[in-house]
């Protein structure tokens, strides 16, 4: 069945209504699949001379079926070319199924799949309201590693800021507010959705953690309890760089959120550190390496139109510079590292890690990726 | 960018009327496909957006002959005018050849005729697009409002507000009746296929 692809691709580059035009001038006739993480089943739309005239996704089909595809904005499609022998369901032209598929995207009537959705600012009238905090979700939850389900009401802790505790969660439904504790109260900085984790991912690295944050259910809310044994295990297995990166990716995590809700609560930050120095990374710079820190200490930095924001302060043990399968928003491309004059460093072996990461469970890359986003959803939260 | 059809030996190329939004984008096209029945291929696509509709049909100019032995077809758009569309205008822009940009002449629109000229540039440079470059013609609609008594800008203003720096062909229009429709739709082919031409005698070199 696969040999007859005729054009396949990401949906990032190329999203579902330049496809859709693609195959119109083409005249194709043939079946187009697309997949999205963030969706269990995939979209299929059969073409007939360049016309759309049947889609299924799950339990719909028809025009039903095929609107919501467009707001698949992240995904892969593949168009292969194949008799189409369905009865024609869908009796629009292209461009007028198009039209109407971005109109009600704009309208808001279908729903982006992406991991970070933003409120409108329309709806926002109240800047108290957490309502317009970004929203972060993650991919599709793996059952596999979900030891329990546990249901929680509005406003029930989750957990709490300063406490210890190891246990992590998955979001199955519903949003969880993630707080920062403050001297003038909690302030929310964040909320998550399905898919995205609770917890610290450097729990299974180094026992007794503390609670960064705390977390409070919005509405009803449905979490599963991760199976930490099943990930100890994985963890146990990580190489001394792959280990050093997550519990670094967690220290990162802290320290942009600390930054966050100074910033929220307008306690006045200092950045003299980096004062009158060169950056050993300069933003921007178009490096492919990164390093383990061995002494000294490095500052992430990012220069927005305010000046230079401090973004996290690291030490031995933690990694600077471009890990492959992480996009957090910092150096090299949007934050420059700052040194201290004893810094030392010595180099990742990047093609290592790669391999290593690309063998994970999918409920530990997601757990990556969860923090990831989260991180660069903060930093641009900074620098805003 | 027009597209060459190699099936149909044809080259598409693609027209949209931009303004502000109720400014008569749509009447223009209505009037069009009304008129010029002859030269339409195919239905008119209407979407229903707020306070608005986006139109969308292929025209076939004849009188215009053929570029390399190819024929031309023009897909003729509106955008939505409301700010939430921007997908749906960054969409409809995308690949344009020509543009036609309908300016309201009713007084208390003199701004939003600014914003909305500003407002294509930016798109047009999001397209890697020069608006001193693309093929365009105004066109100061509405002009009939003048004999209800309505407070129109005289045709000079507007030329000074919008046409200053741009120096393309305009026309006055009153798309309810039909005048200066045609002439401006005609007067757009014309220019968008002489700089297609140009492209593609370039090519060939």
């Amino acid at each position: 069945m696969k040999n007859n692809i005729a054009i396949a691709g990401s949906l990032t580059f190329l999203n579902l209504s330049e496809v859709f035009q693609l195959l119109g001038s083409n005249a194709s006739t043939g079946i187009l699949r697309i997949i999205s993480r963030y969706e269990e089943n995939p979209g299929i739309i059969y073409f007939l001379n360049g016309n759309p005239v049947d889609a299924v996704c799950g339990s719909l089909s028809g025009l039903d079926a095929l609107f919501p595809l467009f707001g698949w904005t992240d995904g892969d499609y593949e168009f292969s070319l194949e008799p189409v022998e369905k009865k024609i369901q869908i009796r629009k032209n292209r461009m007028e199924v198009i039209l109407e598929g971005l109109k009600m995207l704009d309208e808001g009537m279908i729903d982006r799949h992406n991991p970070i959705t933003y409120r409108s600012k329309k709806i926002s009238t109240n800047r108290k309201s957490s309502a317009d905090l970004p929203l972060i979700k993650g991919p599709l939850v793996d059952y596999m590693y979900v030891a329990d389900e546990e249901d929680y009401q509005d406003g029930e802790i989750i957990i709490q800021q300063g406490k210890h505790g190891d246990w992590s969660w998955v979001v199955l439904s519903g949003i969880v507010e993630i707080q920062k504790e403050t001297p003038k109260g909690p302030i929310p900085f964040l909320r998550v959705g399905t898919g995205s984790f609770i917890g610290n991912i450097a729990a299974y690295q180094i026992k007794n953690t503390v609670r960064a944050y705390s977390a409070v259910s919005v509405g009803e809310v449905q979490l599963g309890v991760l199976d930490s044994q099943r990930l100890s295990q994985e963890n146990a297995k990580f190489s001394h760089g792959l280990s050093r990166v997550v519990i670094s990716l967690d220290k990162r995590y802290k320290q942009c959120s600390n930054r966050l809700a100074d910033q929220l609560i307008k306690k006045k930050q200092s950045d003299d550190i980096i004062k009158e120095k060169e950056p050993i990374i300069k933003q921007g710079e178009n490096k492919e390496d990164a390093f383990l820190i061995d002494e000294g200490t490095a500052f992430i930095c990012r220069k927005t139109d305010k000046g230079n924001i401090l973004l996290a302060r690291l030490e031995d043990g933690d990694f600077i510079g471009k890990i492959p399968f992480l996009n957090l928003g910092h150096e090299p491309f949007s934050a420059s590292v700052y040194a201290s004059d004893d810094l030392k460093f010595k180099s990742l072996n990047l093609d290592d890690l790669q391999k290593e990461y690309d063998h994970l469970s999918t409920t530990v890359k997601n757990m990556i990726e969860n923090i990831s986003a989260i991180i660069s959803t903060i930093t641009t939260m900074l620098s805003e | 960018m027009a597209v060459f059809n190699l099936k149909k030996r044809e080259i598409e190329c693609k027209i949209v009327y931009y303004g502000p939004g109720r400014c008569g984008k749509t009447t223009n096209l209505e009037y069009i496909f009304k008129a010029y029945k002859k030269q339409v291929e195919g239905e008119m696509v209407s979407i229903n957006t707020e306070g608005d509709r986006t139109l969308f049909f292929d025209f076939l100019p004849m009188e215009l002959g053929k570029i390399k032995g190819c024929d031309v077809r023009v897909q003729l758009f509106t955008v939505p005018g409301q700010v939430q569309y921007s997908s749906t205008r960054k969409l409809v822009l995308r690949g344009v050849d020509g543009i036609i940009f309908v300016a309201d002449s009713l007084e208390v629109r003199r701004e939003k005729n600014m914003l909305s000229l500003k407002d294509l540039q930016q798109n047009l440079k999001d397209y890697g697009l020069n608006i001193f470059k693309i093929p365009m013609i105004l066109q100061y609609n509405k002009r009939d409002l003048a004999d209800e008594g309505m407070p129109i800008m005289p045709i000079e203003k507007m030329e000074k507000d919008l046409n200053r720096q741009l120096k393309v062909p305009s026309f006055p229009g009153s798309a309810v009746k039909g005048d200066g429709v045609g002439v401006t739709l005609q007067e757009c082919l014309k220019r968008t296929l002489h700089s297609l031409q140009k492209q593609f005698n370039w090519a060939q070199k």
